[in-house]
């Protein structure tokens, strides 16, 4: 399979609104695709319809082969599907390890009684889902905030911890919604090395939804450009720099 | 900040060291206070206690405001009184039973909730307590009405009849400590972060594979569970129960408990529980004006000290007054410096 994502006429009425509207594209193995558009465009809305976490009103995603049109949220672990979001949905009463690893769950197989007696097994599984965190903290720098308490961190810190908590999860595909947004131009460069770092690492393939048009450029491989739901231009960063479609609806990018 | 001396293996033993040296204190207590006044308000604090802890891990851990608690404490008490004075069941056969029934109906009430947000889980079990106690109030034949039921038998556990004063002591604090001890365990591991998780932010945990409709059900059923248990220890320790001792007014109360001693520490739940019992007592002597005694201290709580006595800072944020006044005070020091 030359394609981990393909999506056929993917529809997402809200009533009379068509946040997106009859969107095609595709996505190949370990590459970085850029997804942008102005605000509105429906660019979250696609992760929404990809993810489960909306309904998709038509049309066909496939994943690896396998049909996960409309399959809920918590199966996309499963599938090898992981993602972050706009707005942050971090757990701000909890620390930075436990928040890591509770993205880890799927590989820690105790049971309810192992969990009452904190048996041997469970004694081993938390040991090694312990390490497996610290050593991901330790790949993004966070390692000297493990047990602070997330909510009281800075923003830009409790962004790459979202990241984290995705990476953790060991997906195929990782659907980064805005990483780098409210973040400072050094903090923003930081994270994007840092997410091409660990993309290379792990061999993933990433979706990026971004504003920043500088990030894009250097970033994605392929970008995907989107605007009332609809595709406006599809290919290399140079090519749609350069399309006069693009350059309308957005005004020349940053 | 943290104290440096102790490594964080020793940090987590020693949390578990103060909660044996305060059970041993508990163990050895009836040994040097005489004052069966004192005994029982302590008997009735552990029963509470277990209440909480239920409450703790449905509100505190798993963030479901469940508003008609007091349900599952009555459903608790009038299954021990019914099998056995009607039926002999001895105590453990009651204790079982009396968490069993309450789980199950526990988790019927569950299903509607999963799907609703904080404020309608309140509303469905207010709900559904007003519906027990209407059932209760009224199945003359079975719970006897509004009378309530009375002369429960003691428990002989055994061969020893618990009747006493110290027998109760001892016997809800063994309760107390066994359900400690399962509970802290369980939210130590994965399935206490989880809850946690979908406490904190519910599609946050399900986008990482989380299982929230399944985890919610376990901590819903889990509390009812305890809170079952503590409504038979409450049905053999008063002997006589009727539908005015399982009003909404008990479930505010252990909700003010639960938030007193610190949503998310289990502690917190003893120490809650402890507070609410005891203290009342001190002021009995205003009389009417207790009735809203309570109310002020959570006024008190949520203004100064959101996160209760025992619960993580984080709980809350920096969103009491006292926090604002002082941030305040700190921006004004900074600018009267430049």
């Amino acid at each position: 399979m030359d394609h981990i994502l393909e999506v056929e006429h993917l529809k997402m009425y809200f009533g009379g609104v068509k946040a997106v509207d009859d969107l095609s594209f595709y996505v190949k193995r370990h590459e970085l695709l850029g997804l942008i558009g102005p605000s509105g465009s429906g660019k979250t809305t696609v992760f929404n319809a990809l993810t489960g976490v909306y309904k998709p009103t038509d049309g066909k995603v496939t994943f690896n082969g396998t049909d996960i049109t409309g399959k809920p949220l918590e199966s996309m672990v499963e599938y090898g599907i992981a993602r972050t979001f706009q707005n942050l949905r971090i757990f701000r009463a909890m620390t930075v390890l436990d928040n890591i690893m509770i993205g880890n769950s799927k590989n820690i197989h105790t049971n309810l009684l192992d969990s009452i007696l904190h048996t041997p097994k469970y004694r081993k599984y938390e040991r090694e889902s312990k390490d497996k965190a610290r050593e991901l903290l330790s790949l993004l720098g966070l390692s000297k905030w493990e047990k602070e308490y997330v909510g009281s961190l800075p923003y830009g810190i409790q962004k790459r911890i979202e990241f984290a908590r995705a990476v953790i999860v060991e997906p195929e595909l990782l659907l980064l919604d805005e990483p780098a947004a409210g973040l400072n131009s050094k903090e923003a460069e930081e994270l994007m090395e840092m997410i091409l770092y660990v993309k290379e690492k792990k061999g993933f393939t990433v979706i990026l939804i971004d504003h920043n048009m500088k990030i894009m450029m250097s970033s994605a491989e392929r970008i995907l450009a989107m605007e009332a739901g609809k595709e406006l231009a599809v290919g290399l960063p140079e090519e749609i720099q350069n399309d006069p479609k693009v350059i309308n609806a957005y005004l020349g990018g940053e | 900040m943290g104290n440096k001396k102790w490594t964080p293996m020793l940090q987590e033993r020693k949390s578990s060291l103060i909660c044996g040296i305060v059970f041993i204190c508990l163990l050895l207590t009836p040994m040097v206070v005489r004052d069966a006044f004192a005994i029982r308000l302590m008997t009735t604090t552990f029963i509470y206690a277990i209440v909480c802890f239920g409450n703790m891990l449905i509100c505190g851990y798993t963030g479901m405001m469940c508003l008609g608690f007091a349900a599952f404490y009555g459903i608790g008490a009038y299954v021990t009184a019914l099998l056995a004075k009607n039926y002999g069941i001895p105590f453990f056969g009651c204790l079982l039973m009396s968490g069993v029934v309450a789980a199950v109906i526990g988790f019927v009430i569950c299903i509607p909730c999963l799907r609703l947000t904080v404020d309608f889980v309140g509303l469905i079990t207010t709900a559904f307590l007003n519906i027990f106690l209407a059932i209760v109030r009224n199945w003359n034949s079975v719970t006897n009405g509004a009378n309530g039921i009375s002369a429960i038998p003691r428990p002989v556990i055994f061969g020893k009849k618990f009747s006493s004063g110290q027998d109760f002591y001892y016997l809800t604090l063994l309760v107390m400590a066994v359900s400690f001890v399962i509970l802290s365990n369980i939210i130590a591991s994965k399935i206490g972060r989880n809850l946690q998780g979908i406490r904190d932010n519910e599609l946050g945990a399900i986008s990482v594979g989380v299982n929230a409709k399944r985890l919610k059900l376990f901590a819903f059923t889990t509390g009812t569970f305890f809170a079952g248990m503590a409504g038979c220890l409450y049905a053999y320790y008063i002997t006589a129960i009727n539908p005015n001792n399982f009003v909404f007014n008990i479930s505010t109360t252990i909700m003010q408990m639960c938030i007193l001693g610190g949503l998310g520490s289990l502690p917190g739940a003893v120490i809650g529980a402890a507070f609410f019992t005891i203290v009342p007592e001190m002021y009995r002597s205003l009389a009417l004006y207790r009735i809203g005694i309570g109310g002020l201290i959570m006024v008190l709580c949520m203004l100064f000290r959101p996160q209760g006595l025992l619960g993580s800072r984080a709980f809350a944020g920096d969103k009491g007054i006292a926090d604002r006044l002082r941030q305040r005070r700190a921006l004004r020091a900074k600018k009267a410096q430049v």
